[in-house]
């Protein structure tokens, strides 16, 4: 397993669990990346279509993973609701509450009002809002790490600050050259977030991932003011209540930064711009103080869907990309690989996301170079 | 004793949290950070950057990276920000 982020480190909690010897190899500490570095929304309802069921399958993982490991994420299914400030947006939330009760999720569209009684930190500029009472949160900073510490329970080694330079797929298996040898294996899975690509390309596959940085804003700590989750009819926001007290503020502005240097900044009017919304969602946060601005890369498709599964034509090595929200959904995706890699079946949750099964829009997927 | 004495009030990181976060691997400033929460919250260090050095000796010029805003900032002044 290459790669201790969420999705390595669930997929080798879940192998190492079903008997499998796993060896996790990565090249700094569990979770410092996409993974640690996001704000830990766990939410349904603010998904795309397409990636909505996993997203449930994702948070119900983490909620049960609490108690099969007897770790904690500090998860809290405090429910959430996505909110609309203007005409379209209330025009997306409509039909996204039938979107979401077509999949059989119990999702209610409420007024302002209503959004209110919920919620009385809500301003009198939110018009409407949908309920979904499977959103929650965790610590982002320390829950990957839960995951890997479950991991070694269940038998898996973890190898830490190992950085692996290639790999070549064999006939009798897959080489992993590292930094500190070679690894011999019959399965490979690349979990590598953005780093995948690079990982990828030695074995002639080109794994079309855009580099996308993400920031976070967090407040002193306040009094109780938000229960819930709240997130956004277009995405531009997303606001919880930490047990400390603090406030974190995310919703995809992007920071600045460097991918070859692993350098990243936020971006003082992507802080603004999140700002804004925060506030005409909010407007008691005006008495708060943001403290701390970070960002985080990620690579996506264009098309945002993850891409797991089998690498055409290097036998015996896996990948699992992200994808939007692959926080919420990322132990859906690990647990669906494991038992993919485990019975040689593909469960259905995973149907059309493996590699070279679409085609992600301006972007050539898989060409194989010569 | 000693080992109940606040090391970070903005975060209430004890000496034994701290040294919980090292005897688990933390070796330098920042993973002590992401550890422990030591230096994480409204003072960014400032107050608890002296005792940090002291916990990882190996590591003392180690110094936390400032993140913006740098200050604690209220909303309403990051919106007047953008003319900044």
């Amino acid at each position: 397993m290459i790669g201790a982020g969420i999705v390595g480190a669930f997929a080798a909690f879940r192998l190492a669990s079903l008997g499998h010897g796993v060896t996790v190899l990565e090249r700094k500490e569990p979770g410092l990346e996409a993974s640690g570095l996001n704000a830990g929304s766990l939410a349904v309802q603010n998904k795309p279509l397409p990636l909505v069921s996993l997203a449930l399958a994702g948070t119900r993982l983490w909620q049960s993973f609490e108690e099969e490991a007897g770790r904690s994420t500090r998860y809290h299914r405090t429910g959430g609701l996505r909110v609309a400030h203007d005409r379209s947006g209330v025009e997306r939330l409509l039909a996204a509450r039938d979107d979401h009760r077509s999949l059989g999720l119990d999702i209610e569209h409420l007024s302002g009002e209503a959004s209110r009684e919920i919620c009385p930190a809500l301003g009198e500029r939110v018009l409407a809002a949908n309920w979904s009472p499977y959103d929650g949160h965790n610590d982002a900073l320390t829950a990957t790490g839960s995951v890997v510490a479950a991991a070694v329970d269940a038998g898996a080694e973890v190898v830490m600050r190992r950085t692996v330079l290639k790999l070549e797929a064999r006939a009798e298996g897959v080489r992993v050259h590292t930094d500190d040898g070679v690894i011999d294996c019959r399965t490979a899975v690349v979990a590598a977030g953005l780093w995948t690509k690079v990982l990828c390309e030695p074995l002639g596959v080109k794994v079309p991932l855009r580099v996308r940085n993400n920031q976070m804003m967090v407040t002193a700590p306040a009094p109780p003011l938000l229960g819930i989750l709240i997130t956004h009819a277009s995405g531009r926001l997303t606001l919880k209540q930490v047990a400390a007290g603090s406030i974190l503020i995310g919703g995809g502005w992007p920071g600045d930064g460097d991918v070859a240097a692993n350098t990243k900044r936020p971006n003082l009017a992507s802080m603004v711009g999140n700002a804004a919304i925060a506030l005409t969602i909010v407007p008691d946060l005006a008495r708060l103080s943001v403290i701390r601005a970070w960002a985080g890369f990620d690579g996506r498709t264009g098309d945002e869907l993850p891409l797991v599964g089998p690498v055409p034509g290097a036998p015996g090595v896996w990948m699992c990309t992200s994808c939007y929200g692959t926080y919420t959904l990322g132990p859906a995706l690990a647990d669906g690989l494991a038992r993919w890699i485990s019975s040689g079946e593909r469960p259905e949750t995973l149907d059309g996301f493996a590699p070279g099964e679409r085609t992600v829009a301006n972007e050539p997927t898989f060409v194989r170079p010569r | 004793m000693r080992r109940e004495i606040l090391l970070c009030r903005c975060e209430d990181v004890t000496d034994r949290d701290a040294r919980l976060a090292i005897e688990r691997g933390a070796a330098s400033a920042r993973d002590l950070k992401l550890r422990s929460r030591i230096g994480m919250g409204a003072c960014q260090g400032r107050i608890c950057q002296g005792t940090i050095s002291d916990l990882l000796p190996e590591r003392r010029d180690d110094l936390l990276s400032t993140r913006p805003p740098v200050r604690p900032v209220l909303f309403g002044d990051l919106l007047g920000g953008d003319e900044a």
